[in-house]
């Protein structure tokens, strides 16, 4: 469903991301992992178009995101670190702009709707203007919006930075639950035991390298290691420290 | 077949522009009403307010344009010149227009299609390109048309009731109005996205040409109006050759088709009936009409044209310009190397380490953001233009008071500039701290020193930068030293007062949400402070005034041997504190608003 092959990109004379190649099946809930500053949402950039590789090829559910970059992005949804609201929006006259722009029947958008403001418990507040909405309040919304087209690829970076125990588990359990549903979804995340808890498949990026890639055990085997996740994550990154270095 | 081939190839066929069009469209209706919505409901005192100075300003400018037009039609030199006059007037304000609407377009849509958080929120969905430019280019001339608005109707519809103009008029001049902002501001988006686009490496350094280009071609066409005029008092003959040097104004599109258009329009006649008869019968009737429709026909036309060639860049190139943009580093500065800051700081050397050290901050912030400074270049070469007209003016062979009044009406210009510059690159000062408000609050300083030193930073450029020009203009006039302390006096109280202003309301009016600067000074806060600085401004020039008033009345009463000038001293010391109070209050109650909000802001 998510093909990377070959795909570099670098800022100036920096390289951000070389060479990376990933393959990410239909229905796989694959993190993806890395320091920071390694190239994490450089790649994810590419994945939904804003920013165009410097080689290599990308493809999102068969569409190359730079010839068909508009039919990868109709089947992807995007939920950013920093996700964006219009302030002097409501949060349904926003998913009502989300409806009209995935090209959604009316109808059966507004149903969807409904049923995303029960799902993400959106109901005391969404008829507000969402310059009033918390942290985890935004989150929701921005969730509930992302889902409302029903996307094949869900790609989400950072889902967890600043939410409260409660919304966390919702947004766990919403992953856990696309992914049931057939939906791919690719994720980046610094907390590790999330990571480990929900993902199908890992990878590992470091100074824009993949060094390492798999489920958990083969990702131990890689490292010789048979640790959590995060002694694995740290092996794995201070052996291609040791090797750039 | 999948659902982002339905979307694109038969379930949507066809329907995926218009929809987006109209979606985007509901968007900017809806954000506007809720906006509207929102402050009718919990900010009606600033609704009013905003309402309550529209009105006397719109009315203000009315009457002024209803007396200016009259003069000009009293103007009688040869026959009657008035209407080629008008014409002229009309020809040099729309190129002016079109000169400010292209620069002001391309520096703000560089800002609303790069570096705003909604069009990164946009490109990553299945918005296309074209219609994403099409929202912000909207946006755009929604903040850069409002100005012209403002001036533009109140001087049309003068221009109207002095010609006696119909109701044919007033209902499709606002159409000129709106098809004439299409041309510059396509143009404007057109070389922003060609800059982007093909200059990546030497952005900076065209920008810099072009903005050098544009000051020298000014320059060079002031100072060829002016060569020549030296020795004429202002006489028909002078008139004449400024009518001669302004003439190419008035024939440059898209000015010439709002001149040659709003001047047939206003001799159509309301008469409809007489209008339809006169299509099948007397067509001369008819022509003021079609003459009119003709050159409305063409601003739109090319106008239209123009947005059309913009959205088609937009749709090629828009998602590869952005990339670019997003893909720049800006590249590794050495520290301390920069010989401004070192003169920044030493500028600065009578404050504190820590004022020092927040100029400095904001200082490197705004040299490193090319569409503040451009802008910057653009106002200071508009400075440099009339700096250097001043001593070709025709004040050869005037009186000394005569050359004082001119010496006056340059601190008035100076303070207008000045009002303008605050209200552009120093009330957004505080706003533009933004996300990063948090950092500042939490330092073991008080919140007020921030302000102050804002207000050092402000104070320090605008009082220098003006008082320069206002000396430089002063010795040029060969005016006396009491006369020249008199307006360095002034200017000075002026500006600290204009700066004062803009970082108090600055403060006061805080505007958080808003990353983009141009808004923030075009916005509900930006516009009150630029009210409150131009009225200001009047303010201090009409205290000035008194002075100049007050010292050649004694020298005057003196030399006829009436009064001993030293009589006068106490009215001139008068008229110094009163300037002093006038700067004191402008000082204290902003600086007093905006300590008390930033005192209370939470973060």
């Amino acid at each position: 469903m998510i093909e990377l092959i070959n795909v570099s990109k670098a800022y100036g004379s920096k390289e951000a991301v070389r060479g990376i190649s990933l393959e990410v099946k239909k229905g796989e809930l694959f993190t993806f992992l890395g320091p920071n500053g390694a190239g994490k949402t450089t790649t994810i950039k590419m994945l939904c178009g804003l920013l165009k590789p410097t080689g290599g090829t990308l493809k999102v559910g068969g569409y190359d995101i730079q010839t068909q970059g508009d039919q990868a992005r109709q089947i992807l949804s995007y939920v950013p670190d920093l996700p964006y609201l219009y302030e002097k929006l409501t949060g349904r006259e926003f998913m009502q702009f989300i409806i009209t722009m995935y090209g959604m029947d009316p109808q059966a958008g507004w149903q969807r709707m409904e049923e995303m403001i029960d799902l993400f418990e959106l109901e005391d507040f969404v008829d507000d203007l969402s310059e009033s909405y918390s942290h985890g309040m935004r989150q929701r919304t921005v969730f509930a919006s992302a889902l409302l087209h029903q996307p094949e690829v869900l790609i989400v970076d950072e889902p967890m930075v600043g939410l409260d125990p409660k919304n966390q588990r919702l947004v766990k359990d919403l992953l856990r639950d696309q992914v049931k549903k057939g939906v791919t979804v690719f994720m980046s995340i610094h907390t590790l035991d999330i990571a480990q808890e929900l993902a199908t498949r890992i990878a590992i990026i470091n100074h824009g390298r993949i060094v390492g890639q798999g489920t958990l055990d083969e990702l131990r085997n890689k490292a010789e290691h048979g640790g959590q996740l995060e002694d694995v994550f740290l092996k794995l990154t201070q052996d291609s420290e040791a090797v750039a270095a | 077949m999948s659902s982002a081939d339905m979307a694109f190839t038969d379930g949507f066929s066809g329907s995926v522009v218009p929809r987006q069009r109209i979606m985007f469209r509901t968007l900017g209706q809806r954000l506007l009403l809720n906006s509207l919505r929102l402050m009718a409901r919990k900010q009606r005192l600033r609704l009013g307010l905003i309402a309550a100075l529209g009105i006397i300003i719109w009315s203000g400018l009315l009457y002024l344009f209803l007396e200016g037009f009259h003069f000009l039609r009293g103007f009688d030199f040869s026959g009657n010149v008035s209407l080629g006059v008008t014409e002229l007037i009309f020809g040099l304000f729309f190129v002016s227009v079109t000169g400010l609407t292209l620069f002001s377009t391309g520096l703000m849509i560089y800002g609303n299609l790069f570096s705003s958080p909604e069009t990164a929120f946009l490109l990553a969905s299945p918005a296309r390109a074209d219609q994403v430019f099409a929202h912000k280019y909207r946006e755009t001339l929604f903040f850069t048309g409002w100005s012209f608005f403002l001036l533009g109707t109140p001087m049309l519809i003068a221009f109207g009731i002095l010609y006696e103009a119909s109701w044919i008029y007033y209902v499709i001049m606002p159409f000129y109005l709106v098809g004439f902002l299409l041309l510059p501001s396509a143009i404007g988006a057109m070389a922003c996205m060609l800059i982007v686009t093909f200059l990546t490496r030497n952005r900076r350094a065209v920008l810099i040409a072009v903005v050098g280009i544009v000051v020298i071609a000014a320059s060079t066409w002031v100072i060829s109006l002016l060569q020549g005029m030296q020795k004429d008092r202002v006489s028909p003959q002078w008139i004449e050759k400024l009518i001669e040097h302004i003439k190419p104004t008035k024939n440059s599109p898209p000015a010439s088709w709002m001149t040659e258009g709003l001047v047939a329009l206003v001799r159509v006649k309301g008469d409809v009936s007489l209008i339809w008869k006169s299509a099948f019968t007397d067509k001369e009737e008819l022509a003021p009409l079609l003459d009119a429709l003709y050159y409305l026909g063409l601003v739109w036309a090319y106008g239209l044209v123009a947005y059309l060639i913009a959205s088609l860049m937009a749709t090629v190139w828009y998602r590869d310009a952005y990339d670019m943009v997003m893909s720049e580093t800006g590249g590794r500065r050495k520290f301390g190397a920069s010989w401004t800051d070192r003169f920044v700081t030493g500028l600065l050397s009578w404050s504190d380490i820590r004022t020092r050290t927040f100029v400095l901050k904001d200082w490197r912030t705004f040299r490193r953001d090319v569409s503040q400074w451009a802008q910057v270049v653009i106002l200071g070469g508009i400075m440099f233009l009339y700096c250097i007209s001043i001593p070709s003016l025709p004040h050869g062979q005037y009186a000394e008071r005569e050359r004082a009044l001119i010496g006056l009406l340059n601190v008035a210009v100076t303070g207008l500039m000045m009002a303008t510059f605050t209200s552009r690159f120093v009330f957004p000062l505080m706003s533009m701290e933004g996300r990063n408000f948090w950092i500042l609050s939490l330092l073991p300083i008080k919140r007020d020193r921030l302000l102050t030193s804002k207000l050092a930073y402000a104070a320090t450029f605008t009082t220098l930068i003006s008082t320069t020009l206002v000396l430089l203009s002063e010795l040029a006039l060969r005016l006396p030293w009491p006369i020249v302390v008199t307006h360095l006096v002034g200017m000075a109280t002026l500006t600290i007062g204009l700066s004062s202003l803009a970082v108090g309301l600055g403060a006061y009016l805080v505007n958080l949400k808003e990353t983009n600067p141009s808004k923030i000074a075009t916005g509900f806060g930006g516009t009150i402070n630029l009210l409150c600085s131009l009225g200001y401004a009047i303010l201090v020039v009409i205290a000035t005034s008194i002075a100049g008033f007050i010292y050649y009345s004694g020298a005057y009463l003196s030399e006829q041997g009436l009064v001993s000038f030293n009589k006068f001293l106490p009215w001139l010391g008068l008229t110094f504190l009163l300037l002093f109070i006038l700067g004191g209050t402008a000082i204290a109650i902003p600086m007093r608003l905006g300590r008390r909000a930033f005192r209370t802001m939470e973060f």
